[in-house]
């Protein structure tokens, strides 16, 4: 006999909600993440770069980080098949002493219809679509810009504040996602 | 015996007033230059990157009288956390000994009384090799406004240090001479063609017992020295002089520098027998100020190897603690231990 605790329960009604908008509200999609840019804040000398190139490069899903020393800017090649995770990238900027002044990523898509104040599920994470007027269709390699106040400076985010009462999928289920990113396409 | 009063004998450099005005002005004014803040010799409120581990071998050296002061360090600096890092420095020098100078406390009759005083005591001994025990740095960012090639940015520190050396100077001197613990403020502001940093702090020096021979020919005399608490006050500007534009990794970076080394200190207090206050009769253990000006050049090559050279020299007063000029080395290098998860 299965005996069901609270805990269970909600579970598992988590999962049929979960299962439920997937369907109904969101799209999964197939994708591939190819590169990312990073801009960086702070970077003053060569040898900064250079420990934030080495800090980058700990990460498991970056192949190779190519950085632009005059403007500061990470160029990071993902391993094919491996997960990324943003906030990761944006993580050791910070570990090795600098900020994010920008990200954004390129990635390969297969039929995407992207709708305004819709979303998408990738890996288990949540993409949240801001600034989108009209649906679109997005196919091939398109890019994607970070939105968050880990992803640009303080100032920066304040203006996207306005957008951010974006709630797909409704409050609640939004937990049971990894990663939840905000993004504008490009 | 009659004191005399303290004469310092020393073969220092002539240096000019104006020139050092002068390079300072350079440094304000010249632009289209990316400013550094890899000072040699204070530390910029930026901290070692996370999880990465930087060694530096360091050399100090000055003339005292005919008699070279050597110091030879090892300092580890670590990233604990990606705003906190310590750094944790070792060495030897030969300084001081470890008992303190002869003549260090003198006497006059005064008609039968006899007047005890800290005496002229002679500079320029030969000493052995000793160790300066262990000197810990501990920094912590709070602030941090990161833009495009500029940044302001804040620290707090704490040092302390833990040391057995007859030092025989009021100044504390907590990297090799004496043990002491100390605070402060780090403020980095750097902008294009200008970076700033401020280090302001506090030393609160403990104090050193050791024997003092007895200049009538006696038994050695156990004399203890409480070295003046200070206050320290850091001004470092740098500048990068090449490249002028960054390429790649492998260019040679060559950085210029010209730190203000501020220290205010109070005076010395004596003690022979345990409780025998000896007056202070000497500038060398009485209170003073000063500020150095230490011109410095640094060469990075492969955005990792530094390597840094420092003359020290006197701008505003003397410090008593050394001669001049104080000519410092140090080789730096960051080891990236961490691998791919």
């Amino acid at each position: 006999m299965v005996i069901f605790t609270d805990s269970m329960k909600t579970m598992v009604s988590k999962s049929l909600l979960l299962v439920l908008f997937g369907f109904i509200l969101h799209f999964t999609g197939v994708a591939q993440y190819k590169s990312a840019v990073i801009g960086v804040d702070g970077l003053t000398c060569s040898a900064c770069s250079f420990a934030t190139q080495k800090s980058l490069l700990e990460l498991k899903s970056v192949d190779s980080v190519h950085m632009e020393l005059e403007t500061n800017t990470a160029t990071v090649y993902f391993r094919p098949g491996q997960k990324v995770n943003v906030k990761d990238l944006a993580k050791k900027v910070v570990d090795a002493g600098f900020s994010v002044r920008s990200i954004s990523a390129t990635l390969n898509v297969n039929e995407w219809n992207a709708t305004p104040n819709g979303c998408w599920s990738y890996e288990n994470d949540m993409y949240h679509f801001m600034k989108l007027d009209a649906p679109k269709k997005l196919n091939g390699e398109i890019q994607l810009t970070f939105i968050g106040e880990k992803f640009m400076p303080a100032k920066e985010f304040k203006k996207w504040k306005m957008y951010s009462k974006n709630t797909c999928p409704p409050n609640g289920v939004q937990t049971l996602y990894s990663q939840d990113y905000y993004v504008t396409i490009q | 015996m009659v004191f005399k009063p303290f004469i310092r004998k020393t073969t220092m450099l002539r240096y000019n007033r104006k020139n050092i005005l002068l390079f300072f002005l350079l440094f304000i004014t010249t632009p289209s230059f990316v400013a550094q803040e890899l000072f040699p010799l204070n530390e910029p409120a930026s901290n070692t990157p996370k999880g990465v581990l930087g060694l530096r071998v360091m050399g100090e050296s000055f003339k005292e009288v005919k008699q070279f002061r050597n110091q030879f360090s090892l300092r580890a600096m670590y990233g604990i956390l990606p705003r906190l890092s310590l750094t944790v420095t070792v060495g030897m020098s030969n300084h001081h000994d470890k008992n303190f100078p002869p003549n260090l406390v003198s006497h006059t009759h005064n008609g039968k009384e006899t007047v005890y005083t800290t005496g002229d005591f002679q500079r320029g001994l030969n000493y052995p090799y000793r160790s300066n025990g262990i000197y810990l740095f501990m920094k912590y960012r709070f602030i941090s406004r990161d833009g495009t090639h500029r940044h302001f940015r804040m620290a707090a520190y704490a040092e302390g240090a833990y040391v057995q050396q007859a030092h025989d100077e009021a100044e504390p001197n907590l990297m090799g001479d004496t043990k002491g613990v100390g605070a402060g403020l780090i403020t980095t502001y750097l902008k294009n063609h200008f970076a700033v940093s401020l280090t302001s702090g506090f030393i609160v020096p403990g104090a050193y017992t050791g024997l003092s021979p007895d200049v009538s020919g006696g038994p050695m005399i156990p004399t203890e020295i409480k070295y003046g608490r200070a206050l320290a006050y850091n001004l470092s500007m740098g500048y990068l002089l090449f490249p002028r534009v960054y390429k790649d990794y492998d260019q040679l970076n060559v950085n210029v520098y010209l730190e203000l080394l501020g220290r205010s200190y109070e005076a010395a207090k004596v003690t022979q027998y345990g409780n025998v206050s000896i007056p202070i009769n000497t500038p060398l253990l009485d209170k003073g100020h000063y500020i150095d000006a230490a011109p410095g050049v640094q060469c990075i090559f492969k955005s990792n190897l530094r390597l840094d050279f420092s003359v020290k020299l006197p701008m505003i007063n003397k410090s008593y603690a050394h001669f001049y000029p104080v000519f410092t080395v140090g080789v730096q290098r960051y080891f990236y231990f961490k691998k791919r998860k």
